[in-house]
């Protein structure tokens, strides 16, 4: 399912696939602040993993799943 | 004495944990199927079921969520399976069992779990 | 042949009988999926029991076969008359292991390569028509084995290196993948991402980017920078299978025992619970324990996450109650804690949510599954001290009671051991080997890295040596202070004594002990007896006065001999001290010149404070003018030296008309002590390195002849030179080197340094001396000998009499 971009806000559900890197990278340009909500989401691209670290992006919510939220905190943390 | 149902298709691997647990002190019985689990679980219930994943007709999953429609009051269960993946075991737990353990188990943790789940003094 | 093996080997020729059969039914009907499932579930049945004993070129064999049916009644791979012919042959090799095992209970070690072989042909029908291209292969018989972790492995968080501990005390196989994907790979398809959380067995992952991120308007988010690593438990084959399609861009390490310190599983228990501290009393957790609490309880959140709807979720958070109640009952936890769990799965329940019972499992698994209640936690570190309170006392006894020695004089708990002094120096000598013996080890690993370039295996030793050498000085100390003996072993036959003595002196004598329980080395303790002994006697005899001649001075009839033991910092003290006539400098220096051991001119010049140092000199005894008690001929030059054997001391005041005060300081036990061994016409010797202050080669040509006595300058100043052939009497002329240079040892004894000439200066160990005993004491120019790692003797020389 397509990541859902409210005002400042990027709600991840479910998968994101790897068409929406490009879409995502420009919309974190655009924005000040810009927020990201995981909780829905149970799988990210590649691709989409590698825009959230570049840009340290800070994540509002993190997925439920463990070992997914485990992945996410490590890569994104550092 | 605690009573056990061991379920597993293959002849070994039952008189395997048969074995570790007649040692541990339980009562061990054994069942080759889903099917006749659910006979001998709904005859008399047990304390703990050892689960294999796949038997036929039913597999382990089959197995489970009959039993947790059919019983009166919950009794711990412990799945056992040759997949470590972790989707594997969310399968458990959806199926309603309380543990898993990958083959072959480790009789250690095989016995400290069930104690764990039975409520048994450990320490 | 132990049951469950005949049942195996039963089961197996069923199944082997099973599979062959349904193979040949399959080749007639090829595609029917029964006659697959059929022939799938032997095969797996046939590998799970195989699983359960140590069988692994069967299991490997036989997952491969199954990894083959598997994909066939899939329909990932077709079915070829290959895929009969490999089966067969897969099976045939597993008949003829089972037959072997029938015969002898297990089967030869030959077997491996032909395992893999057959594996790897089986995994190569998998990906029909592709090359088997797995870096990572079949027939590569071990993963990379590398003793050091690597760098990026101390990232992984304790928690997770102690569950991976727990895993490879259990026997799992557990690997180290790191995977980096090329650059393009986005663009064949491949999610790495996807590939990594998937691994098998996995407990840990992180992924990193292997170079800087551009800045966010250059970024191209297709272009894949990153790399994983991951920690996985399973087996090698399923890791080589899941990441079959990229092998070149993965490495894959066995995770060996030695990448995990001891220290991070311990670290991870005592952490989690900082009442108790580092203490490893009963109250701890076992590992195993530990192990399944932390399963049972990430169980338990998913199956709380798993739930199908709201009413399926009440049911799982009675469960999830019922589980967590058993869990704290088997770790013996207060009924106040159930009580609590109880009513949070309540209250879960009612609600529906389940954010408190969560919160609180964590907190509890946090807080390393205790109470966070203090109340047992003060039950706890209250009942661990007055243990280690008791444990103290036991090692107190332990220590003293060796042969009816008085360990009963300290009166306090009973719990003590008697042992016999023999196993008592078994074990000193067996320690004192190992001391010796684990010196050799730094050098070795020198050895290593220079003579064999192998750098991190010298590292490792080393490591593991300081683990040793600590642990060799701890169990040094440990029986030292087994050895330890009150002084009171020696004190006791003084009462009587000096009243057998002075009776029989017409003296009336009061003795007054004190530290009695001042302790010391068993040896000390011996070999002080004797000296005491002769010091009471004189004292007896030559120092208190009669009670009439007594009473003349004005002083009480009955004299006081005081016999004092104290400990200052690392040594005893012994004081023995009386209120009789003192020692007259007068009269000793009068007898001293007579003996010839003073000149005229020393006779005149001396100091009082000298003169009574005198009675220490060798060749002055008071033998004539003693009664026939204290004279046996032995005088305080004899005291002296067996004081001086033992490493102690001895000092002496007095005053005339008011009495003497002998001061004996000892070391508390026998130290190990550091001594270079030199070596001079083929023998060895040792010399304490608190004497040595260097060494230095000197050429011929730099040794002076000076009044028919040998002398070098070193560093400007000129040291007196003396060969050790000519003072331990060896009829030998030191050796020279090829440079014709002399090995000086300079040493100071005393106020004194000179160099002492040997053949040639060997290695510095640590021993513990041991006095000469019997025929042997005699021999002044030793101090002790000492047992080397070889076994053979090694000499300490006492410089002070030789030189």
């Amino acid at each position: 399912m397509p990541i859902e971009y409210k005002k400042n806000q990027a709600n991840f559900l479910d998968v994101a696939t790897v068409e929406e890197a490009e879409p995502l990278l420009a919309w974190l340009q655009e924005k000040k602040k810009p927020k990201v909500d995981l909780k829905g989401c149970t799988h990210i691209h590649s691709a989409n993993l590698q825009v959230l670290m570049a840009l340290n992006v800070k994540i509002n919510t993190w997925p439920e799943e463990e070992r997914f939220r485990a992945w996410l905190q490590s890569a994104l943390s550092h | 004495m605690k009573r056990i149902l061991v379920i597993d298709d293959a002849a070994t691997v039952r008189l395997y944990h048969r074995s570790i647990l007649e040692d541990a002190g339980y009562e061990v019985s054994e069942a080759v199927n889903g099917l006749e689990a659910l006979e001998k679980a709904l005859q008399t219930p047990f304390d703990l079921y050892v689960v294999d994943v796949n038997m036929p007709p039913w597999d382990g999953y089959g197995f489970l969520q009959r039993l947790r429609l059919a019983e009166t009051t919950h009794a711990p269960a412990i799945m056992v399976s040759t997949e470590a993946a972790e989707s594997d075991e969310a399968l458990a737990y959806r199926a309603g069992s309380d543990a898993y353990l990958v083959k072959p188990v480790k009789p250690k943790m095989f016995l400290t779990k069930i104690s764990l789940l039975l409520g048994e003094t450990l320490v | 042949m132990n049951p469950l093996l005949v049942q195996f080997l039963s089961e197996a020729s069923d199944c082997l009988e099973g599979i062959a059969a349904k193979l040949m039914q399959l080749e007639k009907r090829p595609g029917d999926s029964d006659l697959m499932n059929e022939l799938f579930r032997f095969v797996h049945t046939l590998k799970g029991n195989s699983g359960l004993f140590d069988f692994p070129e069967m299991t490997r064999v036989l997952h491969a076969a199954e990894d083959l049916m598997d994909a066939v009644r899939t329909g990932a791979v077709r079915q070829t008359k290959n895929f009969t012919d490999e089966i067969l042959d897969a099976m045939d090799f597993v008949g003829g292991l089972t037959r072997e095992i029938e015969a002898h209970g297990h089967y030869a070690d030959t077997h491996r390569d032909e395992a893999v072989r057959i594996a790897h042909g089986l995994r190569a029908l998998l990906s029909s028509g592709e090359a088997a291209t797995s870096s990572v292969q079949e027939t590569s018989t071990s993963p990379i084995l590398a003793s050091l972790p690597p760098q990026s492995f101390q990232r992984v968080p304790e928690a997770v290196k102690a569950a991976l501990s727990n895993h490879i005390k259990y026997g799992e196989s557990c690997f180290w993948i790191v995977y980096k994907p090329e650059e393009g790979c986005f663009f064949q398809g491949d999610d790495p991402f996807y590939l990594a959380r998937h691994t098998p067995g996995q407990i840990w992952g992180c992924v990193e980017n292997r170079e800087p991120w551009a800045p966010p308007a250059a970024l191209d988010p297709y272009r894949c920078i990153v790399d994983f690593q991951i920690l996985a438990v399973a087996f090698k084959e399923e890791l080589a299978d899941h990441f079959r399609y990229v092998p070149d861009q993965v490495k894959i390490l066995e995770v060996l025992p030695q990448w995990l310190h001891p220290q991070a599983v311990a670290h991870t228990h005592s952490d989690s619970n900082p009442a108790s501290g580092t203490q490893q009393s009963e109250d701890a957790l076992s590992e195993e324990i530990f192990e399944s609490l932390t399963q049972v309880f990430r169980a338990q959140r998913v199956i709380l996450e798993v739930a199908q709807d709201a009413s399926d979720k009440k049911r799982r958070l009675s469960r999830i109650g019922t589980t967590l109640l058993n869990c704290a009952k088997a770790i013996g936890q207060p009924p106040e804690l159930l009580e609590k769990i109880a009513a949070l799965a309540k209250a879960a329940q009612e609600s529906g949510d389940a954010t408190a019972l969560l919160t609180w499992m964590q907190d509890f698994q946090n807080a390393g599954f205790r109470s966070i209640a203090t109340a047992k936690e003060e039950k706890v570190s209250a009942a661990s001290e007055t243990r280690s309170v008791e444990e103290a006392i036991e090692a107190k006894n332990a220590a003293r009671s060796e042969e009816g020695s008085p360990a009963s004089l300290a009166g306090t708990v009973a719990k003590s051991l008697k042992v016999d002094q023999v196993k008592i120096d078994r074990l000193m000598n067996l320690i004192g080997e190992l001391v010796v013996s684990k010196n050799a080890i730094p050098y070795l690993a020198q050895r290593a890295e220079n003579q064999f370039g192998v750098r991190e295996l010298s590292r490792e030793i080393k490591s593991q040596y300081s683990v040793i050498n600590r642990i060799a000085e701890e169990m040094q100390d440990a029986i030292m202070q087994i050895r330890m003996m009150p002084v009171s072993v020696v004190f006791q036959r003084f009462p009587r004594l000096v009243r057998d003595i002075s009776r029989k002196l017409g003296k009336e004598v009061s003795l007054v002990l004190e530290g009695e329980e001042t302790e010391a080395d068993k040896n000390i303790i011996e070999a002080l007896a004797d000296p005491l002994i002769h010091i009471v006697r004189n004292s007896l005899d030559h120092g208190l006065e009669t009670p009439e001649v007594r009473k003349a001075q004005g002083k009480p009839a009955t004299g006081t001999l005081t016999i004092r033991a104290t400990q200052e910092a690392d040594r005893a003290v012994i004081e023995i001290t009386d209120d009789g006539k003192g020692i007259n400098p007068e009269v000793v220096k009068r007898k001293a010149h007579e003996k010839g051991v003073i000149d005229e001119e020393t006779l005149e010049r001396i100091s009082d404070e000298d003169a009574i140092h005198l009675i220490f000199a060798a060749g002055f005894s008071t033998a004539e003018v003693v009664s026939d008690l204290s004279g046996r001929g032995v005088g305080m030059d004899v005291v002296r030296s067996a004081v001086e054997k033992i490493n102690g001391t001895i000092d002496l005041q007095s005053r005339v008309g008011k009495g003497t005060r002998l001061r004996i300081s000892l070391p508390l036990s026998m130290a190990v002590t550091q001594v270079m061994i030199i070596e001079s016409d083929g023998q060895i010797f040792g010399v304490p390195m608190d004497h040595v202050v260097e060494t230095v080669r000197v050429p011929r040509s730099a040794v002076r002849v000076i009044k028919s006595a040998q002398m070098t300058l070193l560093r400007g100043r000129l040291v007196p030179l003396k060969t050790l052939n000519t003072l331990l009497r060896i009829p030998a002329k030191p050796q020279t080197s090829a440079d014709d240079e002399y090995a000086v040892l300079v040493v100071r004894v005393g106020t004194d340094t000179l160099g002492v000439i040997v053949d040639e200066f060997r290695e510095t160990v640590d021993v513990i001396q041991k006095p000469m005993t019997g025929v042997l004491s005699g021999l002044q120019a030793y101090s002790g000998s000492a047992l080397m790692g070889d076994g053979s003797v090694l000499m300490v020389l006492n410089l002070k009499e030789i030189i």
